[in-house]
């Protein structure tokens, strides 16, 4: 309501710019796309600094500490500073790593998560593509981010970082599949893969009424997904000091953080999506609720992580595959037997 | 392996330590491991060795006692009592019964602070950051009446030979009031948050089993001890101090394994909580101090071995005198050296993320270790 | 019987994680108890050993009589006094009394064995320097703290 016209507005402008200095037509779609990205990338941008700052004041709080006080009011400018501080840092580089793919795993873990917000709707049309497999396209790339934690793991050439990576990997495997189940049921309801066919479809009543169960398994699996506490055995600091990034500093180190958050963000905008009817709410534009919900979810994330213990991982996959895994699929069939009988 | 088809599977070695950030201290271990398993464990021990014992040796009786507050700086007020002990028993000089109290009250809160640590630091073991700061919250009010009658924090340098270095202030019984009063209901947090804690109990039961046998034969002492189902408690069996007069019952469970070492010292707050307070009403008048006892004592010659139930265990401390000011030989039995020398054996099978919670369940200090 | 026996487990193990969340929670909504240093300082408890001063006399000077008490109890060794005899007077003449406060462990066992009340220890806790020099503490520097009266014993 507030994104979808202002959009629609530079689009025309843009058509109407072409149109009169004769440019040719395929200026269209490609400024669409920078100025999508360039949206994105802002939107990321400015949202992680905000989720550090409430992670740091949630976890603080709980602990009855203040957290960041001096840099700005409550401070909230302290993350702008850290990140300053991040880049001017030295960006060292191991000597026994494997350069290009030590490199280049930062960025593989960080693109999806910005690729992914692509099909996220935002509020009333405030969608970049809603394209029509649009489910199906957001568990296939949040995956994806898991080849930059394993390359960034092996070509640390430590071990820590090794056993980080592995059990990254070994983890995603395990809880992709719960994660993708528990969707389905959703997609059953709405029978449709694209995101604005879901959230239309929740009108009137949120799927989390319907799917309770999917809803459960979707948090557990998610914050498995996303590495967060109780399940963030890949970076478990008490263990293997920090995991995959132990070798990583400087800007390096900040985007495996910035990937981090954002998909911190991300998993729980889909929840918002998938579950809690998206933007849909009452008398508020549907970004304010798309956000509202969203940043419930991640509260509720941020409680998790300060508030349990860390499993260890045998446990974690034993959990995953004879616990979530059966959960998912009874959850599948019941929701298939019902649509079917109704 | 009876065939060839089984993976085979390349050890490697993980360098723990003495940097890692959950070590407790300056720890080294060299793990051998086997994928996330540990094959072997090879502990290096020795990198906050301060040689206290020949420091003791070379200084008087009262100036080592200030440093004795160093040997174990979470429950330094125990070393420094030791001290004390043996110098009084070899100089037979009797402690006024308030002065007894006093040591007896100071060291139970002392013995709170250093379990709330251990509470802190073994759920900042298993990944929970909160309980950490929680426990250091509860510390800080135990540290507030212990600063408010010793004048320090975490060296306190309180017992004098004969007695205590100074009474209680005026204020002290309104903030001891307040700390009796919320304290119990802070351990019910505790409890909430981690004893029943479905992921705790997966992490911490049946892990690192220990059966009392195995556990005397290494010499374990305090909580470990009573965590493996050994009713030995040197407050119970052998009272010092006050707690003979007291009464005190160890606090005593079965299985052994990280949770039951958990377990005791929780239950073992609650215990010291009520012998505070047994304290604090039955505390007699009299004087703090036995009156002309020089500052700078000759001590007899002779040999003794004084043990005080430090929150590590039992720490004993042999004492040689040869008449002089100095000691002759001050030989330091330090709970943790023995607590921590199983750790070769329980490490082996276990896998990585559990090797620090089992080392973390131990409780040890590593300048106790290393003194 | 198991499937019951399961489900029990997984009600109480859902109820002990919710347990937990509300406690936390709990805490979250209390006001934090921590300060914010160098804003606000804790009011110290009269007995806090801080830095080791002298006392001033009724006339402003040190009282010390260079018995050396001090310096043989010291179990640091940071204690250093400069006297000698003088004829006339009884007991020594201080020439120089310093304290390196950088060795000092805190202990006050100089200022118990002083038996002329010489020394005190004031509440002072923030004595970082950028020189390890300015840490020894000669007579003026040690009588420019004196205890506020609600300190004294
Ligand atoms: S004990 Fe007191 S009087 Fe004696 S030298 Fe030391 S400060 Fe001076
Ligand atoms: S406080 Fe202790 S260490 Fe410091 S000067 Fe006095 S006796 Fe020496």
């Amino acid at each position: 309501m507030i994104i979808h016209p202002v959009l629609s507005w530079l689009n025309e402008w843009w058509q109407g710019v072409v149109a009169t200095y004769g440019l040719p037509s395929c200026f269209v779609p490609a400024a669409q796309m920078v100025v999508h990205a360039i949206l994105i990338g802002g939107f990321i941008a400015v949202l992680v600094l905000f989720l550090i700052w409430l992670t740091r004041k949630v976890s603080a709080h709980i602990q009855q500490r203040f957290g960041p006080m001096r840099v700005g009011w409550h401070g909230s400018v302290q993350t702008v500073a850290d990140a300053l501080k991040l880049m001017q840092k030295e960006d060292t580089t191991p000597r026994s790593c494997d350069r290009p793919v030590f490199n280049i795993a930062p960025f593989l873990a960080f693109a999806p998560t910005i690729v992914a917000f692509v099909v996220i709707p935002f509020g009333d049309g405030a969608i970049i593509r809603d394209l029509n497999i649009g489910v199906l396209f957001l568990f296939a790339i949040t995956t994806i981010n898991v080849i930059g934690v394993i390359s960034g793991g092996w070509a640390s050439g430590s071990k820590y970082s090794l056993l980080g990576g592995f059990r990254s990997a070994a983890q995603l495997v395990s809880y992709e599949v719960p994660l993708v189940l528990s969707a389905l049921g959703v997609i059953m309801l709405a029978g449709s893969m694209k995101m604005g066919a879901i959230v239309d479809a929740q009108s009137r009543i949120w799927f989390v009424a319907y799917q309770p169960l999917a809803f459960v398994i979707y948090i557990i699996a998610a914050t498995a997904e996303v590495n967060r506490t109780p399940f963030d055995i890949p970076e478990a600091e008490q263990e293997i000091v920090a995991g995959f990034n132990v070798e990583y500093s400087g800007m390096k180190f900040a985007m495996f953080f910035l990937a981090e958050f954002a998909n911190m963000f991300l998993i729980a905008a889909i929840a918002a999506t998938l579950f809690l009817g998206g933007w849909r709410g009452p008398w508020l534009p549907g970004e304010f609720w798309f956000l509202a919900k969203s940043f419930a979810i991640v509260l509720l994330l941020m409680f998790f992580r300060w508030t349990y213990p860390r499993l260890r991982v045998d446990q974690l996959m034993s959990f995953a595959w004879k616990f979530l895994l059966p959960l998912a699929f009874l959850n599948l069939i019941i929701t298939g037997l019902i649509l079917v009988l109704i | 392996m009876a065939t060839d088809t089984a993976i085979h599977t390349q050890e490697f070695q993980v360098n723990m330590g003495p940097q890692h950030p959950s070590t407790h201290g300056v720890f080294r271990m060299v793990l051998t491991m086997d994928g996330e398993r540990v094959v072997d464990c090879e502990p290096h021990v020795g990198f906050l060795h301060r040689s206290m014992e020949k420091m003791a040796e070379n200084r008087l009786y009262i100036q080592f006692l200030p440093m004795a507050d160093r040997i174990d700086y979470l429950s330094s007020l125990f070393c420094s009592v030791a001290h004390c002990q043996a110098v009084e028993q070899l100089m037979e000089i009797e402690v006024p019964p308030r002065a007894k109290y006093l040591r007896t009250m100071f060291m139970e809160l002392n013995r709170i602070a250093s379990h709330c640590i251990f509470f802190g630091v073994f759920a900042l073991d298993l990944g929970a950051v909160t309980p950490f700061l929680y426990g250091f919250r509860e510390r800080e009010l135990t540290m507030d009446l212990l600063e408010m009658t010793t004048g320090q924090r975490i060296t306190f340098n309180y017992p004098r030979f004969g007695g205590v270095a100074a009474d209680l202030p005026d204020s002290f019984f309104a903030v001891a009031e307040k700390f009796l009063k919320v304290f119990p209901g802070r351990i019910t947090d505790y409890e909430r948050i981690l004893n029943e804690n479905e992921i705790f109990l997966a992490r911490t039961k049946g892990v690192g089993v220990v059966d009392g046998a195995r556990a005397i034969n290494y010499g374990w002492s305090g909580p470990n001890l009573r965590a493996s189902g050994v009713n030995f408690d040197l407050r119970q069996n052998m009272p010092y101090e006050a707690y003979g007069e007291l009464g005190y019952e160890a606090v005593v469970l079965s299985n052994g394994d990280c949770y039951d070492r958990y377990l005791v010292r929780i239950l073992e707050m609650r215990a010291s909580h009520a012998l505070i307070k047994k304290c604090l009403e039955g505390l007699p008048d009299g004087p703090i101090v036995k009156e002309k006892v020089s500052k700078f004592p000759k001590v007899p010659a002779g040999e003794v071995y004084a043990r005080v139930e430090s929150p590590r265990g039992d720490y004993g401390l042999y004492l040689v005198s040869d008449g002089t000011n100095k000691p002759y030989r001050y030989k330091l039995r330090t709970p943790s050296f023995n607590n921590l020398s199983m750790i070769r054996e329980m490490l082996p099978g276990v896998y990585l993320a559990d090797v620090v919670p089992i080392f973390g369940s131990l409780d040890v200090i590593l300048p106790d270790v290393d003194r | 019987m198991r499937v019951f026996r399961a489900i029990g487990r997984l009600v109480k193990g859902t109820w002990w994680l919710f347990v937990g969340m509300v406690t936390t929670t709990k805490h979250f909504l209390r006001r934090a108890i921590t300060i914010q240093y160098p804003k606000e300082r804790f009011e110290q408890w009269p007995r806090f050993r801080g830095r080791v001063a002298m006392v001033a006399g009724d006339d402003g000077g040190h009282k010390c009589t260079a018995c050396a008490q001090c310096i043989r109890v010291c179990p640091a060794a940071c204690i250093t006094l400069e006297r000698h005899k003088e004829g006339g007077v009884k007991g020594f003449v201080v020439d120089g009394y310093v304290i390196d406060i950088g060795l000092c462990i805190y202990c006050g066992l100089c200022v118990e064995v002083c038996n002329f009340d010489a020394l005190a220890m004031v509440p002072e806790y923030e004595m970082s320097v950028y020189d390890k020099a300015e840490l020894v503490y000669d007579i003026p520097k040690l009588l420019s703290r004196q205890l506020e009266p609600e300190f004294k014993k």
